[in-house]
């Protein structure tokens, strides 16, 4: 059995280390490697490689920009407050919803089955008082609706980049909270003693 | 069973145990309704109305007093009644609702109670208003307004697309407000307070808390707080400014972070960035000989802190 002592080596005395010496010192590769490492570097983010961190950095940037600008577009696109009486002349008003779509929870959430399932529950009680609830109520139910499922879709988006965030998840908990609270308060009011405490 | 559950049951088996006031009755001819009962000073008084108003107010005495008036000749008035609890309700015909926006079909109840009772107030689009009660209040309407005052007992205010305004009186009443789309405004309160809001705002005043939690989804949120040692701040929103002015001198822990919004505050030093991939920040520090603790974290919402 060969072995190796530890310690310091001399070459000129260390049978491998001669063996060695005697490889050439250059030695070209059958083909150029770059293209390969370039392409794997590209598909996994690796922090350590410096040359493609600006590009990464600039598509997250791209990513997150273009979710809230579209966030930010379907909020401006429905104004709140009083519009100009120009422009009140040329729209339509608005159709009064009949009944609500809720929010979709992507699948990054981590909401489960029984958590949609205590939601539907609610859900259909809520349906049962939508439509006799006033026409500017529904719409503003609806809208906001609307907005917690844009919320819900950013964080989504959010979360499939940074899964571990402790951070969105809460955020996400807290939208999914923020729908069933719309429902309770509906489907609760004006019930008497049959509203919950 | 929370206490409240508790109370509630006790409540309500002492309304079936004990002799009790009650009936329905209708306003045909549109005269107001009064209804007297002596009850305990610290007596459980529920109210429930459709349409219109409820309005609650206070006096030395121990006894209810209702005067409702009813416009719609169709509506029924509930009034069950003993010394522990009482129970007021409007039905509409087949539990419908009005669509329209006429105010005609309105159903004002005025109540007169003692200081110190419980109040659950719900409605659908009554507006509810309530003033000098110190004791605990639930209140909670779809798309009417709700206005009370706090003192020192619990205060949960509760409206989908109606404003709510609680106004302290130096009391440590713990308040919660929970809103959709309209405003909440919150001043002078010395307690903890929980505010929630989906795209309306919240305004809040609030001076020696030990916790305040605020969030929204896509409301602003701006509050002017007083710490104290023990303080906890947090503050949390998805898209939403959420701004904090703190009363100088300010002693801190500051945690701070928002995925892909602005932070800026005029303490401590700057956000920095909390990846070199992401746009995200954070800004970390003590201010001050810390104590409280404040944190705030939003998704593209800005944060905003300073002491002025």
């Amino acid at each position: 059995m060969n072995t190796i002592p530890f310690g310091p080596r001399n070459p000129p005395e260390d049978p491998l280390l001669a063996k060695a010496a005697e490889l050439p010192k250059d030695v070209a590769p059958p083909h150029d490697l770059w293209p390969g490492i370039a392409a794997r570097l590209g598909e996994v983010e690796k922090p350590a490689a410096r040359p493609f961190r600006w590009p990464l950095a600039l598509a997250a940037g791209v990513l997150v920009a273009s979710v809230s600008a579209l966030l930010t577009w379907s909020l401006v696109r429905a104004p709140e407050g009083p519009v100009p009486s120009t422009q009140v002349a040329k729209t339509t008003p608005e159709p009064v919803p009949t009944d609500i779509v809720p929010v979709k929870y992507g699948p990054n959430s981590g909401l489960s089955a029984k958590d949609f399932g205590a939601r539907d529950e609610l859900l259909r009680q809520f349906r049962g008082r939508f439509a006799s609830l006033k026409p500017e109520t529904r719409a503003a139910i609806a809208k906001n609706l609307a907005i917690m499922q844009t919320a819900a879709d950013e964080i989504d988006a959010a979360l499939a980049k940074d899964p571990a965030s402790g951070m969105l998840k809460g955020m996400l908990v807290g939208t999914y909270k923020q729908e069933l609270q719309l429902y309770s308060t509906v489907v609760t009011a004006g019930d008497g003693l049959t509203r919950r405490i | 069973m929370s206490i409240r559950n508790v109370c509630l049951a006790a409540a309500t088996l002492a309304a079936l145990a004990a002799p009790s006031l009650a009936g329905a009755e209708t306003s045909p001819n549109g005269q107001p309704i009064m209804k007297h009962v002596n009850v305990a000073p610290d007596a459980t008084v529920e109210v429930s109305n459709v349409q219109g108003r409820v309005e609650v107010a206070t006096w030395d005495k121990n006894e209810v007093e209702l005067v409702a008036e009813l416009e719609s000749p169709k509506d029924e008035l509930e009034f069950e009644a003993n010394e522990r609890y009482v129970r007021i309700s409007v039905e509409r015909p087949n539990g419908k609702y009005r669509h329209d926006d006429d105010d005609e079909d309105d159903a004002t109840l005025t109540l007169r109670v003692p200081k110190g009772i419980r109040l659950i107030a719900d409605t659908v689009s009554a507006d509810i208003a309530v003033s000098g009660l110190r004791g605990e209040q639930k209140l909670e309407s779809v798309s009417g307004e709700v206005q009370t005052q706090a003192f020192d007992a619990p205060v949960r205010a509760t409206s989908v697309s109606g404003e709510v305004s609680v106004v302290g009186n130096g009391g440590k009443a713990t308040v919660s407000t929970e809103n959709v789309s309209g405003s909440t405004t919150v001043g002078g309160i010395r307690g903890d307070y929980h505010g929630e809001v989906v795209s309306g705002e919240i305004r809040a005043t609030v001076a020696a808390a030990q916790k305040i939690e605020l969030n929204s989804v896509s409301g602003d949120i701006e509050i002017k707080a007083e710490l104290t040692p023990t303080s906890r701040v947090n503050m949390e929103s998805v898209s939403g400014t959420l701004t904090l002015k703190i009363k100088p001198p300010v002693n801190a822990e500051f945690d701070v972070e928002s995925f892909s919004g602005d932070i800026d505050s005029c303490l401590g030093p700057k956000a920095h960035s909390t990846s070199k991939y992401t746009p995200g920040s954070e800004l970390n520090y003590t201010q001050g000989n810390g104590g409280a603790r404040v944190e705030m974290q939003t998704l593209s919402g800005e944060i905003s802190i300073c002491d002025r």
